[in-house]
């Protein structure tokens, strides 16, 4: 039968316990203090310490099935059942002195106990393990505010026993009251006579239906609401105010607390009113107070870090995109973060599937990689290739050395998607030089070495022209794909003129013995006629019209073959 | 005997895994019938479960005993504890019942045979009832003719001794208020460390006992100390608001952190020169600029105590809010342009009502508290949140405890007792006679209940002529009360 314990927490006069249950009360203990043990070891989340709570269940619902509850009387250094010691510590943060040092007299665990409700219990524990003078709470408080079903327990006044009772008669004995002065001012005050009648007709403090729905409105708004609306307006208010270092950073603090709940739960608009309004006090404390700007460049440091960006990081990964306030809000938002914030934001890019999304990401990042390159500079360090290649027009938009050096370095990096995307980005770039783009025709992948063609020759230049000749000629001792023999010929012959016909007419009409070895290779002779073509003067006209006619029939199916 | 004890016990352990389901069921029930008609599946369904909670309680004991006594509920005589997760329901049933005006329901052994038909019966009677004008004589006479197995208790248990315990408790954690408080600004012009865990542990032993007492607490509000107007003035905010917050069913978790904002709503004034905070005499505009800055100082003292960042964000509004208005007039003034918060709301009601009921060194007298009620209804919605100041209203009453009256036979009598949940009942409250002691003072007289009446005419034996204010009599109220 379940042992019945008066409301008023006295225990009723029942036989002493056997050696059996005394037996099984200290094995309750002894898990108790094994999973008190490793939570002070690990995590709470750790499988280590789950497993002991686990324990800790399986051992309580067995007990507890057995006795019903399993209740101890705490004294200083031990735990009592039914009056006989189960447990004795002398440690400080032992199991019954840190229930004794807050207080707690007894405490009972009872029947349906749930896990949660033990992890519970132990983090209590464990958060209130040392005493401090000046505490923010301790087991007692804790466990009052838990509140869990299954746990009772009782708390003597511990805080107060020096203290006493108010002795209430003993106040105000030092008051004169001025009566005269009272009876003056009183007549300020009309006589209100008859108000309980006037109460009962009129009952004018009624609610009405409607006022009785709103107050429950209010109520269940209060009880449900899960950031502390508000509370960043009134903490931006005390900051702006604040001269106390000291003071300042605590604020700071809290701010950045309540920064991540307001984020965690979406609203956008106070996050970005917070920022907004940091950013001006920064701005204004310049002069006046200027140890505040370190602490705010801080603050934004912290918040835009990897692990201050989880917030916003999830809401760009769920934002509507069709909802255009909150795209706004939250563009704006990231605008006001430090550059750091693009070591979250890079790798993002490849997450996220709607253009507008990435749009708005890559727009943040310029703008913050604009006021600080560094942190995307170590993202192109360590990124993977994706999220690189996805980068790289950034550095195309940036202005300053810097940006192109760094563009420059990607050009050679190891991946061909790095190095595609950093090309097409050079190479749209405003002021390249011939010279700089000359080398990409090497390059490993073809796509490269096409867009460098391409781009040598998209208008008439002589160094681009004479490179290219050079380029062919030396072409002999290499080994060059036929696809970029043809492109280069091509290239040569859109930016080429009459300074590359003889090249050109050696290539297709020459015949010295060293030209079967090299350029009498057909694809040159071809590649020859491209060029010729594109060049689109009378000169290479007359020079294709002689190779049409010539006598050599590697010379005539050249110019046929590239008709082709 | 031992046998009989057995019994009783099976019965109080039964009780106690049952009770909760037993109200919850019973509160569910009441509620459902006034929206669904009987066939409906869901009250059909209740009214079932109903009847066997009934059965397993019934099997064992003769009777099981629902009563309620001083806004708490007994069950076999034995109080239910007021804990975190039942303080709501515990409220409505009390609620149920105060308006049903029936002190107690008795349920026979023959519930064990009842019907779910039965328990719809007797729902729908009880909310009949509800509509009468003198409910508690329509069931007395209603409930014998129709149900055997049920019988309406029709006087209220006096379980006395628990309401002094309850008084006592309520006197220490009073006191335990001022402690901590003092502690706390001790600390902080000493420039110390502070941690809230005192004021934490008061501000929950605060709500457990509105909770299991309201009216206890709300006495001690009338606490006045004249030397250390602060501190008092802080402890009765904090129960005054968190009595509002009980009575609009706010979560006990809800409680404790408006307690602790009404604690240090005005911490910031240790921060304000003691020549102004104690200065006789209207204070001069300068001077009023200066107290102006104690909501925003009291935030700043919040912000450097040793506590939870979460509490801190929690409780450090209210105090920012609690000299703005309903409308957003008043202090501080910032750019900050929002609705208050529901707990700035309450706490501005509780704030004022203390601070114009209370004397002060700069204006020793100060409102009855039916005056301060009526100065307060014309703010409402412009002041005061019109919906909870009505709340509030009903809640302190025109004549709470500590208020001194004079009768119209020119007695002059101080409230001691203002029971009853709703404002109608405290219109005519208990008081204690005072009687000159011939030395210049007063002595205790006759305690007379003024809602009683002459038995032959029916009428009110005596009659309020109007609220005095104590001090022109020299009176401290709380000499009389505790």
């Amino acid at each position: 039968m379940m042992k019945i314990m008066a409301q008023d927490g006295t225990k009723p006069s029942l036989p002493s316990p056997g050696a059996d249950e005394l037996k099984d009360v200290r094995n309750m203990v002894a898990l108790f203090l094994t999973a008190m043990k490793n939570y002070a070891l690990y995590p709470a989340d750790h499988n280590i310490t789950q497993k002991f709570m686990s324990n800790v269940k399986a051992g309580l619902e067995v007990f507890l099935a057995k006795y019903g509850s399993l209740r101890f009387d705490v004294v200083k250094d031990a735990l009592l059942y039914e009056g006989q010691s189960v447990h004795e510590d002398r440690a400080a943060a032992g199991l019954a002195f840190s229930l004794f040092k807050d207080g707690i007299t007894w405490l009972e665990f009872m029947e349906g106990i749930a896990l949660d409700e033990i992890v519970a219990f132990f983090q209590v524990l464990h958060t209130y393990k040392e005493q401090r003078e000046e505490a923010g709470g301790d087991v007692v408080t804790a466990l009052w505010d838990l509140s869990l079903p299954h746990l009772r327990y009782e708390a003597a006044d511990v805080l107060w026993d020096a203290d006493g009772t108010l002795d209430l008669r003993s106040l105000n004995r030092g008051f004169v009251y001025s009566r005269e002065m009272a009876v003056a001012e009183d007549v300020d005050a009309p006589p209100f006579e008859g108000m309980a009648e006037k109460f009962e007709e009129t009952q004018p403090c009624l609610l009405t239906a409607v006022e009785e729905q709103a107050l429950r409105h209010m109520v269940l708004a209060e009880e449900t609401k899960e950031t502390n609306e508000g509370v960043l307006d009134v903490l931006i208010i005390i900051l702006q105010g604040q001269c106390r270092q000291e003071d300042f950073e605590t604020t700071l603090s809290l701010l950045r607390d309540e920064f991540y709940i307001v984020l965690a739960h979406g609203e956008l608009e106070s996050g970005l009113n917070m920022l907004e309004n940091l950013r001006v006090l920064m701005m204004t404390s310049q002069s006046a107070t200027p140890w505040i700007v370190p602490m705010l460049e801080n603050f934004f440091r912290d918040v835009s870090s990897l692990d201050g960006m989880s917030g916003i990081c999830q809401l760009l990964t769920g934002l509507d995109t069709s909802n255009q306030e909150r795209c706004v809000l939250l563009r704006k938002m990231l605008s006001l973060l430090d550059p750091v914030a693009i070591g979250s934001l890079a790798p993002l890019l490849v997450q996220v599937s709607s253009p507008v999304l990435e749009q708005l990401l890559h727009d943040a990042i310029e703008m913050l990689a604009g006021r600080d390159l560094l942190p995307l500079e170590k993202i192109f360090k360590s990124a993977d290739d994706p999220v690189i290649e996805k980068l790289v027009p950034i550095l195309g938009r940036l202005p300053g050395q810097r940006a192109g050096q760094t563009l420059q370095k990607l050009i050679r990096h190891s991946s061909e998607m790095v190095r595609r995307s950093a090309v097409r980005v050079f190479l749209q770039g405003a002021g390249r030089e011939i010279r700089e783009v000359f080398p990409l025709i090497d390059d490993h992948a073809s796509v490269i070495r096409e867009m460098a063609f391409r781009f040598l020759g998209r208008e008439k230049n002589a160094q681009a022209e004479r490179l290219l000749m050079d380029y062919l000629a030396k072409s002999r001792s290499i080994t060059v794909d036929v696809n970029s023999l043809v492109l280069a010929f091509d290239a040569l012959g859109r930016c080429g003129g009459l300074p590359c016909l003889p090249f050109l007419r050696r290539v297709l009409l020459g015949q010295g013995w060293n030209w079967f070895k090299g350029f009498g290779k057909p694809r040159y002779r071809r590649g020859a006629v491209v060029a010729l073509r594109r060049l689109g003067m009378p000169e290479a006209e007359a020079i294709l019209a002689r190779a049409a006619g010539s006598i050599f029939p590697v010379v005539r199916s050249a110019v046929k073959d590239a008709e082709v | 005997m031992a046998d009989d004890l057995q019994v009783k016990d099976g019965a109080i352990a039964a009780l106690s895994l049952l009770q909760e389901d037993f109200l919850h069921v019973l509160h569910r029930l009441i509620q459902t019938a006034k929206i669904h008609d009987d066939n409906s599946r869901l009250l059909l369904e209740l009214a079932a479960e109903f009847v066997q909670i009934l059965r397993r309680i019934g099997a064992y004991t003769d009777e099981i005993i629902l009563q309620i006594s001083g806004q708490r509920v007994f069950l076999q005589s034995e109080k239910v504890p007021y804990l975190n997760r039942n303080a709501a329901l515990l409220n409505q049933v009390v609620d149920l019942l105060e308006r049903l005006e029936l002190p107690g329901l008795r349920f026979y052994s023959r519930v064990l045979e009842i019907t779910p038909a039965e328990v719809l019966a007797l729902t729908r009677l009880l909310l009949v009832a509800e509509r009468e004008p003198f409910p508690l004589l329509y069931l007395a006479d209603q409930v014998p003719a129709k149900f055997s197995w049920v019988a309406v208790i029709q006087e209220e248990a006096n379980f006395a001794e628990a309401g002094l315990e309850r008084r006592e408790r309520g006197l220490r954690t009073y006191s335990q208020a001022i402690f901590s408080l003092q502690d706390v600004t001790q600390k902080i012009t000493a420039r110390k460390s502070v941690g809230i865990r005192k004021a934490v542990r008061v501000a929950q032993k605060m709500v457990d006992l509105i909770l299991a007492d309201e009216p206890v607490l709300i006495g001690m509000s009338t606490i006045r100390d004249y030397d250390d107007y602060t501190h008092t003035h802080s402890v009765n905010v904090a129960i005054l608001a968190m009595c509002l917050g009980a009575r609009i069913h706010l979560s006990p978790a809800s409680l404790e952190k408006l307690g602790i904002c009404g604690l240090f709503h005005d911490l910031g004034k240790v921060d304000i020169p003691l020549e102004i905070i104690n200065k006789e005499g209207r204070l001069t505009a300068e001077e009023f600029e200066e107290i102006k800055h104690h909501s925003l100082n009291s935030v700043r003292q919040i912000l450097r105590l040793h506590a939870p960042q979460g509490m801190k964000a929690r409780i450090l509004l209210p105090p920012f809010e609690h000299h703005l208005k309903y409308d957003l007039s008043g202090y501080p003034r910032t750019s900050r342009n929002k609705p208050l918060s529901l707990f700035g709301r309450i706490l501005a009601l509780a704030d004022v009502f203390d601070a114009i009921t209370s004397p002060r060194k700069y204006r020793p007298t100060a409102l009855s508290a039916d005056r301060a009620i009526r100065l307060m209804m014309e703010g409402a919605g412009k002041d005061f949140d019109p919906i909870l100041l009505k709340v509030f209203i009903n809640m302190v009453g025109p004549y709470p405890v500590g208020t001194l009256l004079e009768l119209r036979n020119n007695q002059l009598g101080l409230v001691i007792k203002s029971t009853g949940k709703r404002v109608k009942e405290r219109l005519r409250p208990a008081v204690v006679l005072l009687e000159a002691d011939g030395a210049g003072g007063y002595r205790k007289g006759a305690v007379i209940d003024l809602g009683e009446r002459d038995v032959g005419t029916g009428d009110f034996k005596h009659h309020i002529k109007q609220s005095m204010n104590p001090a022109i009599y020299g009176i401290q109220p709380a000499d009389f009360i505790f």
